[in-house]
């Protein structure tokens, strides 16, 4: 407000002149008390006289306080954050004048909030981390800030990245993310079921038949009260675990262009890929109830892995951290398996991803790109990879961790990427929508009891009602 | 205290009242009007800097970049008629240059300018002297460096109706008028309390004003703050100063300013925190926002004619409304655990604490728990239902049972609370009417159905109306523990209403949803008060 007060007590130009000489005039204070007094004369001045550049430029100043921080926003936990933290202290060393300040709101929901109100705010984070679901939505807004321009000013060679995972983020020629890393969806075996059921470990090209019945020997009853309290494998009702059995089944939930369902979703080999995962739980019953009609439910299948009475579970690399210290406690053995097939063929798994992106109007915008493209650097993949989050970006560095690895999980993972595919999230611009209406796709079967084949159909036309908006 | 207007004041009133009118529109149009100019301001600063950044050319000669710049924007000027003062600063060489000036020699700017300059990463208008002046960085292609400045001073556009000294004075003149005409305790029938609003028309039609442009993006611009300060400040001056006036004894003038000097940060939270989101959201309603465009293009009621047909909305309307039932259900439960807790029984204090704890629990903690109680198999219900040789039931993974589910848990986190409240409405019945009726005969339950109930109304009434409230509001419990599911059976209004904003990025089309909620719950409060309320205790 004294800014402004200044300002106002210009005056209109006619008395400029009168009044130029009084340097208080011309004088502003910044936050930290700082006062600046422009030189009275020469070219500056008439410069000052007759556009005020100082004043102005001053109130700019102080009217947004500046960013004292490139703020690195993502949703990592607390073993990730102190990675996280590791690399921002390694760029330190690199880059002392940039100072960088990391955020971290775990829960996708949350943190999807929080990235969606600081842009609507006009003040986004420096950097942040952009889901791969998310990209539809973001790129197509044009929010994000193209860093193709800046990988020659950086050195930064994209060919270093996975090529899926490098796909993923260019868009109409942009690149709107550097590449962090990515997943495919596998499966995780508990050694310790398998071993105390007399089972084999899944070996590779296996089929859906071996699939069931390796899942039927290690469902028990071990406290004989007739019910299992040990299940061959645990399945949520969210669709990006069901995506790949539909791919591994032949199926697919739209057509390549993804502009319609009908004709994919109804199609004969989706139903026979639905009708085996449905029947797991319905036909097989070596599925747990618990949980199954609730999102987002692959904690408590982890929780039961973990305590030895779930032989098998989907998911991603996201799930190795929290398995591994499991393991290091000594609790399970786990191994990893590509999802079988039904005929034994080559699986093409959905990959999920991530990649830091800067938005057009971040605050720093130089030093926001350099700190991203620090953020997927051979540096900072190589540290976040002791995590065990995901796939590291850079092919070098994921070699290299699979390499390292004698279990053989990493391998798995490294190459099933290969084959893998982006899911339709990364797709589509209305995914959450369509992803919402599919929800039905389980529940009206399992629930109401409602023949598949109709079920299909309706919610093929619900999502094409949905694509068409 | 009745008012008594003398023909002197009320011809006063007249004559103000019209007077009064025209002021404030002007007065609107005016702080409007500049939230307009700057924004034309930054947009044509933006356009100079856009341009010019192709002249200048960080390798070349500063001075020489810096010409060209000068004359492509004076050609630039002229085709979209620019304004007549305007300045560029090369942040390269500190070389700064303005239209019409040509310096003897280069200068440097101080170095703390420099530093002011480079900051900057948008365009940033202000007001000087009743005009919008905006300034601009110029970035260099990539926009990777800050090559300099963009000054525009926007002489082009025409003046504000009202310099800001005359635009303040007229506030003034508008807060101290409507004190004088305000009475603050009315007689009935010469009620006129309608000057207070002047201010809030001011407001309004400076918003309006200021968002009718066709670049509008909402209350963005430093003007259109202004306007919303203004407004709200002069609400909150006219009232206290209404009350100040009116207070005819020094003692009410002393209380009423005491009264508004210790409301006032209430107010102004009230004002920031809940009526400018509500007032926002209802603008919204009329418009489609996604939340990472500014731009909110007017959709009329297309968003309320989209939620008539919008099969899925009403569904959770009707979910919502069913869950609401469990309120008189707790009630019941609530009213027995009072009467309870209000005998003089040993342990009755420690019962009082473990029934009121579930409502000071994280209701997110609540839902978790009770999400493995619910649990098909392993949870402790169908443990305990086993037990006695009922079957398992499926709790939250039937459509049929999981809102019945939630219901139940609701009633035991609320029970509590609602119990606290009755037992403070029992605790106020005398107690002679309880003697008289015992020595008149009455047993328990005439005591109970004749003296308790009759004097409870009150309080459950505010019960009822409160809770009805709130859990028209529920949220937490389904987002936690069912997320909708299953197939839609628990889908209430307010989850939808989140879904709809942060899911799908239709914030226009939620904010419409959450005005249906609002009156649908404003409605369902004004039957309450009618029909219970009204009715005296026997």
């Amino acid at each position: 407000m004294a800014s402004l007060a200044t300002l106002s007590s210009i005056g209109p130009p006619e008395r400029w002149e009168l009044r130029h000489a009084n340097l208080s005039l011309f004088s502003a204070r910044f936050n930290a008390g700082v006062t600046i007094q422009p030189r009275i004369h020469g070219p500056f001045c008439r410069l000052l006289r007759h556009c005020r550049v100082v004043p102005i430029a001053l109130l700019a100043a102080c009217g947004r306080p500046a960013e004292d921080c490139v703020r690195v926003v993502s949703w990592a936990d607390y073993r990730e954050l102190a990675l996280e933290q590791e690399i921002a202290d390694s760029l330190a060393m690199r880059h002392p004048e940039i100072p960088v300040c990391l955020e971290s709101l775990s829960g996708s929901g949350i943190y999807r909030e929080k990235v969606l109100t600081s842009i609507a705010a006009g003040t986004p984070p420096s950097v942040f981390l952009l889901d791969g679901i998310d990209i539809p939505a973001f790129a197509g807004q044009h929010v994000l800030l193209d860093l193709r321009p800046y990988t020659a000013r950086l050195a930064i060679a994209l060919d270093q990245f996975h090529p899926r995972l490098l796909e993923l983020f260019q868009t109409d020629s942009q690149l709107i993310a550097f590449p962090k890393g990515f997943t495919p969806m596998a499966v995780y075996f508990n050694r310790n079921v398998f071993e105390a059921a007399g089972e084999p470990p899944p070996a590779p090209g296996w089929t859906w038949r071996d699939f069931r019945e390796t899942a039927r020997r290690l469902t028990r009853d071990t406290d004989r009260d007739g019910l299992p309290d040990h299940w061959g494998f645990g399945w949520p009702r969210e669709f990006f675990y069901l995506q790949s059995w539909l791919w591994a089944g032949g199926g697919d939930l739209l057509s390549p262009d993804g502009s319609r369902a009908t004709g994919f979703l109804d199609a004969p080999a989706t139903l026979g890929a639905l009708d085996f995962y449905m029947g797991l739980a319905t036909r097989d019953s070596v599925v747990p109830r618990i949980e199954m009609f609730r999102r987002e439910s692959s904690v408590p299948i982890v929780r039961l892995f973990a305590s030895n009475r779930l032989g098998m579970f989907v998911s991603g690399h996201w799930s190795m951290p929290q398995l591994l210290e499991h393991e290091r406690a000594g609790r399970i053995r786990f191994g990893a398996a590509p999802i079988p097939t039904r005929d034994g063929g080559e699986v093409t798994p959905v990959l999920y991803a991530s990649g830091w992106a800067v938005p057009r109007n971040a605050p720093h915008r130089r030093w926001a790109v350099q700190v991203a493209a620090f953020l997927s650097s051979e540096t900072a993949q190589r540290i976040r990879s002791r995590g065990g989050l995901e796939v590291a970006g850079l092919t070098s560095v994921a070699g290299e961790v699979a390499a390292r690895d004698t279990t053989g999980r990493e391998a798995v993972f490294l190459d099933m990427t290969s084959n893998g595919r982006h899911s339709w999230g990364a797709r589509v611009a209305k995914w959450r929508e369509v992803e919402d209406a599919l929800l039905d796709l389980l529940d009206r079967p399992l629930v109401r009891g409602e023949p598949l084949p109709r079920v299909a159909a309706d919610i093929a036309q619900i999502i094409d009602r949905i694509l068409r908006q | 205290m009745s008012t008594d207007l003398t023909p002197v004041r009320a011809t006063f009133r007249v004559v103000a009242a019209g007077v009064l009118g025209p002021l404030v529109l002007a007065l609107g149009v005016s702080v409007g009007r500049f939230g307009q100019d700057a924004r034309d301001a930054r947009a044509r600063a933006l356009v100079l800097a856009l341009e010019s950044a192709l002249a200048i050319d960080a390798s070349a000669a500063a001075a020489a970049g810096l010409d060209s710049a000068m004359v492509l924007a004076r050609t630039l000027g002229r085709l979209v008629r620019l304004s007549e003062s305007f300045a560029f600063y090369d942040a390269a060489s500190g070389y700064a240059r303005a239209r019409g000036v040509l310096p003897r020699a280069p200068d440097t700017l101080p170095r703390a300018v420099v530093a002011a300059l480079l900051s900057l990463d948008r365009t940033f208008a202000a007001r000087v002297a009743g005009r919008a002046v905006a300034i601009a960085p110029v970035k260099d292609a990539d926009q990777w460096e800050t090559l300099g400045a963009v000054l525009l001073d926007d002489r082009a556009a025409e003046p504000p109706l009202f310099p800001a000294g005359a635009s303040a004075l007229a506030l003034l003149a508008l807060v101290l008028t409507g004190a004088a005409l305000v009475p603050i305790t009315r007689a009935p029938g010469r009620s006129r309390r309608w000057p207070v609003f002047l201010p809030s028309l001011a407001f309004a039609i400076a918003l309006i004003t200021s968002s009718a442009s066709p670049d509008a993006a909402g209350p963005e611009s430093h003007g259109e703050w202004t306007a919303i300060v203004m407004g709200g400040w002069a609400v909150i001056a006219g009232i206290a100063l209404t009350c100040v006036r009116r207070a005819d004894r020094p003692l009410e003038l002393r209380e009423a300013g005491s009264a508004w000097l210790f409301l006032a940060p209430s107010f102004a939270h009230l004002l920031i925190f809940s009526i400018g989101p509500i007032l926002f959201s209802l603008w919204l309603s009329f418009h489609e926002w996604n939340l990472l465009q500014p731009e909110r293009p007017f959709v009329g009621l297309d968003n309320y004619r989209e939620l008539a047909g919008d099969g899925a909305f009403w569904h959770a309307v009707r979910n919502t409304a069913l869950y609401v039932l469990f309120v008189p259900a707790g009630m019941a439960v609530a009213l027995g655990l009072a009467l309870l807790a209000d005998q003089r029984l040993p342990g009755v204090r420690l019962l009082r604490t473990v029934f009121f704890l579930p409502y000071v629990t994280s209701f997110v903690a609540i839902s978790l728990v009770w999400r493995w109680m619910f649990q098909p198999d392993i949870g402790l219900l169908n443990h305990l239902l086993g037990a006695l040789g009922v079957p398992p039931q499926p709790w939250l993974s039937s459509p049929v049972t999981a809102l019945p589910s939630l219901m139940l848990m609701s009633v035991w986190m609320y029970a509590g609370y609602m119990m606290l409240i009755f037992l403070a409405g029992l605790q106020s019945i005398p107690e002679s009417l309880y003697e008289s009726a015992r020595i008149d005969g009455a047993g328990p339950w005439h005591r109970f159905s004749r003296i308790t109930l009759p004097l409870l109304r009150p309080t459950m009434l505010f019960i009822l109306v409160t809770m009805v409230i709130f859990m028209f509001q529920v949220f937490t419990a389904v987002y936690v523990m069912t997320e909708g599911g299953p197939l839609h059976s628990t889908d209430v209004v307010v989850y939808h209403i989140y879904r709809a904003a942060w899911e799908y990025l239709r914030v226009g089309y939620a904010s419409a949803m959450a005005w249906i909620l609002f009156a649908i719950v404003f409605i369902i409060t004004l039957v309450q008060f009618r029909s219970l309320g009204s009715r005296p205790a026997q």
